[in-house]
């Protein structure tokens, strides 16, 4: 025991040769992770945060034309500018790694679940502040005052034509309309670089394999999340206590529409890209499973398309309540099918990390 | 109880002073990974040799969080994930099992173990169910580890503990729970309580300063000159930027410590475990949820460097300075030193490698 450490442990060896080796343990046949990342970074990720960057600019443009001449149409505008935005980014939503992340920006796109309504506070002090909304503003700023949230109390607030007209309400949309457009083009030109960087077709392969992991987590872990946030969560235990204040955007009334968009998102990142997962399934040997899981994908879309809106009134309706327990159901043996599929592609997701201890 | 608690305070300054005899030959296999891993199949104590050859496979009835060895039988006692209700205690050589303890009635194993320095007691960190308060549990190794005494850890929610020299320290992290919720985030209160191992007695207390009242002090480790180090889990606004890792001396305010402020943020407000170096002066910590391992320099109270580690958390110093060895959530093992910027994969057989490797890990014969 007393000798050195590199004679107790003989055979470390660097982790190239040694994920060769482990591929030879394993023995079966590994996805072309590379051409996979580098087809879903090009035909998915950059085409939505493309998205984003225009929508968020549009919606800049909008608020800043509202506040020039306030009136009912461009506030009309304005809010329509938001839920074109809102969609862009719950259609990018499920992409937790990157620029995203970096600068905390997906806190700040949109800071929710607010459990605590620090937004509302925060939003309070915000307007009755005298400092200038500009960057440094922002760098300090509580998140929840950054985002989508925020901008939704200001311009869907029942009374947000005369609000926003009084004191700095208009003033600070504006500005957390430009930082929304700020940190989403600056997300989407990172992107590009971090695309060329390292979504090259000739990845390392164990780099590739990490990247693969980060895609597969982002198709694979919004569904429960979904679920648990998006739904159930505003469901309480039965039709008579609902909380539809729970419902993400219910002041736009774009809840069901943002559940849409990222399971039509999900199902954009499944079959959408050519090579896509489903492709990979397919050659991995699963056709069933493959199948299965387009299956689920075009079911939940019918159910969620029987729903009427705006969810945090239908919610309290017995039959849509009902409605919503099934789609529940739908998205948990969607999320079922979708581990399976990890299985057979040789992926792990997260252990440790989506633990609390 | 009480005899079997007069026994303990009986028997503690003797056993104290009674050499480490008994010493087996396990060093004679070489050493092992230890540590609680699941796969597909189950949860699983699994113990790996140098070469990456799965030699211990117990089967365990749930998920396991913390492993610790015993200091002279080739024992691997294992803690239920919390909430728990077993603690598995496994000859690592044989693959016998040695005992399975159940928690008491009403109350929940937090996770945490350790063995006295003679080996007698196990001691645990555990939690009464209708209230999270902290218990600190000490059972008799040679009495089928009946329950020998039970204090308080003046706490709630109590995590990680140590045991050096007569005294237990017990990282308090202030969270009330309900199976797995948590119900207390406005009104935490973490501490670090040093408790009299013989009695009970509270020798200090430190809390976490108002202003940081929803850091959980979790996970700890302590050198030879008495520092403490530790790290924290935050549970507040996901846009806050905390400090995560702290020092602490008998006496002395918590020394609290971040990294540049990207990294640090890229430890995502949660630490999952952290050990210190052969030498005592490194300190390294785990963010799973950030995927890099972070070290830290314990003599000038600073951040040294990061490392890249995908889910990975279980963490274990080896006799070289500076050197640690990390486990992930995907199966790898890496062998990692800051000093010298280096970092390897183990290989692994087939077996270990598709293994979810938990929380925390030992290496025996260090």
């Amino acid at each position: 025991m007393h000798k050195p450490t590199t004679r107790m442990w003989p055979i470390w060896l660097l982790a190239s040769v040694s994920l060769l080796l482990a591929g030879l343990v394993h023995a079966a046949p590994t996805p072309d992770w590379p051409r996979f990342n580098h087809a879903a970074v090009q035909q998915h990720v950059l085409p939505r945060y493309a998205t984003l960057a225009r929508t968020t600019n549009q919606l800049d443009r909008a608020v800043a034309q509202f506040c020039e001449a306030p009136g009912p149409d461009r506030l009309q505008q304005a809010r329509t500018a938001w839920q074109e935005a809102m969609q862009a980014w719950q259609g990018i939503q499920h992409v937790q790694f990157g620029p995203v992340q970096f600068l905390m920006r997906n806190f700040g796109l949109q800071f929710w679940p607010d459990r605590k309504n620090i937004g509302a506070r925060q939003l309070r002090q915000a307007l009755v502040s005298e400092q200038p909304y500009d960057s440094e503003f922002f760098r300090h700023a509580s998140v929840s005052t950054q985002g989508f949230p925020a901008l939704e109390r200001l311009l869907f607030a029942e009374s947000a034509l005369s609000q926003l007209q009084q004191g700095r309400g208009c003033e600070l949309s504006q500005a957390i309309a430009g930082h929304v457009a700020d940190m989403s083009r600056d997300i989407e030109a990172e992107w590009r670089t971090l695309a060329a960087e390292d979504f090259s077709t000739a990845q390392d392969p164990e780099l590739a394999a990490d990247l693969a992991a980060e895609l597969m987590a982002a198709l694979v872990e919004p569904v429960e999340a979904i679920r648990d946030t998006k739904l159930l969560k505003a469901m309480g235990d039965n039709a008579r206590a609902v909380m539809p204040k729970r419902l993400e955007s219910h002041r736009s009334g774009h809840s069901l529409a943002n559940i849409r968009a990222n399971l039509s998102a999900l199902s954009a990142l499944y079959q959408g890209t050519d090579p896509s997962v489903d492709q990979l399934l397919r050659q991995a040997g699963d056709e069933p499973l493959a199948d299965e899981i387009q299956q689920r994908f075009a079911r939940l879309e019918q159910s969620l398309a029987s729903i009427p809106a705006p969810l945090h009134v239908s919610l309290t309706q017995p039959d849509t309540y009902a409605a919503l327990d099934g789609i529940n159901a739908q998205l948990k043996q969607l999320s079922d099918t979708l581990h399976d599929a990890m299985d057979v592609l040789g992926i792990q997701l997260g252990f440790n990390s989506r633990d609390g201890d | 109880m009480e005899t079997n608690r007069r026994r303990f305070l009986g028997l503690m300054a003797a056993s104290l002073l009674a050499p480490a005899a008994g010493a087996l030959a396990r060093s004679a296999q070489g050493p092992l990974l230890i540590s609680a891993a699941s796969d597909a199949s189950g949860h699983w104590l699994l113990g790996t040799d140098p070469d990456g050859v799965t030699r211990l496979r117990h089967r365990l009835p749930s998920r396991a969080h913390h492993v610790e060895l015993h200091p002279t039988y080739p024992w691997a006692a294992v803690a239920a994930r919390r909430p728990g209700d077993f603690i598995e205690v496994v000859d690592y050589q044989s693959g016998a099992q040695v005992a399975r303890i159940r928690v008491d009635e009403g109350y929940l194993f937090n996770g945490h173990i350790v063995f006295s320095e003679e080996g007698r007691w196990l001691v645990s960190t555990e939690e009464r169910a209708s209230d999270s308060a902290g218990q600190v549990v000490i059972r008799d190794a040679e009495q089928g580890f009946a329950i020998a005494a039970r204090f308080s850890t003046r706490g709630i929610g109590p995590h990680e503990l140590l045991l050096r020299h007569g005294e237990l320290i017990v990282a308090n992290g202030g969270i009330r729970t309900h199976e797995r919720d948590k119900l207390n985030l406005d009104s935490m209160e973490p501490s670090l309580a040093y408790l009299d191992f013989a009695s009970g007695a509270l020798n200090e207390q430190v809390f976490m300063p108002p202003e940081h009242f929803q850091l959980s002090i979790r996970h700890m480790d302590l050198n030879p000159d008495g520092v403490l180090a530790l790290a924290m889990q935050y549970q507040g606004d996901p846009g806050d930027n905390k400090p995560l890792v702290a020092l602490h001396r008998r006496g002395k305010p918590l020394q609290l410590l971040s990294a540049p402020e990207p990294i640090n943020r890229q430890m995502k407000q949660y630490c999952g475990s952290i050990r210190l170096d052969a030498s005592g002066q490194v300190a390294a910590v785990s963010s799973p949820r950030g995927h890099v391992i972070t070290f830290w320099d314990l003599p000038q109270a600073r951040f040294l460097t990061l490392m890249h580690c995908r889910d990975g958390c279980g963490l274990s110093a080896t006799r070289r300075p500076g050197e640690f060895l990390a486990s992930s959530g995907f199966g790898q093992i890496y062998r990692m030193n800051p000093l010298e910027q280096t970092r390897e994969r183990l290989q692994l057989d087939a077996a270990a490698a598709r293994m979810h490797w938990d929380h925390h890990m030992k290496l025996t014969g260090v």
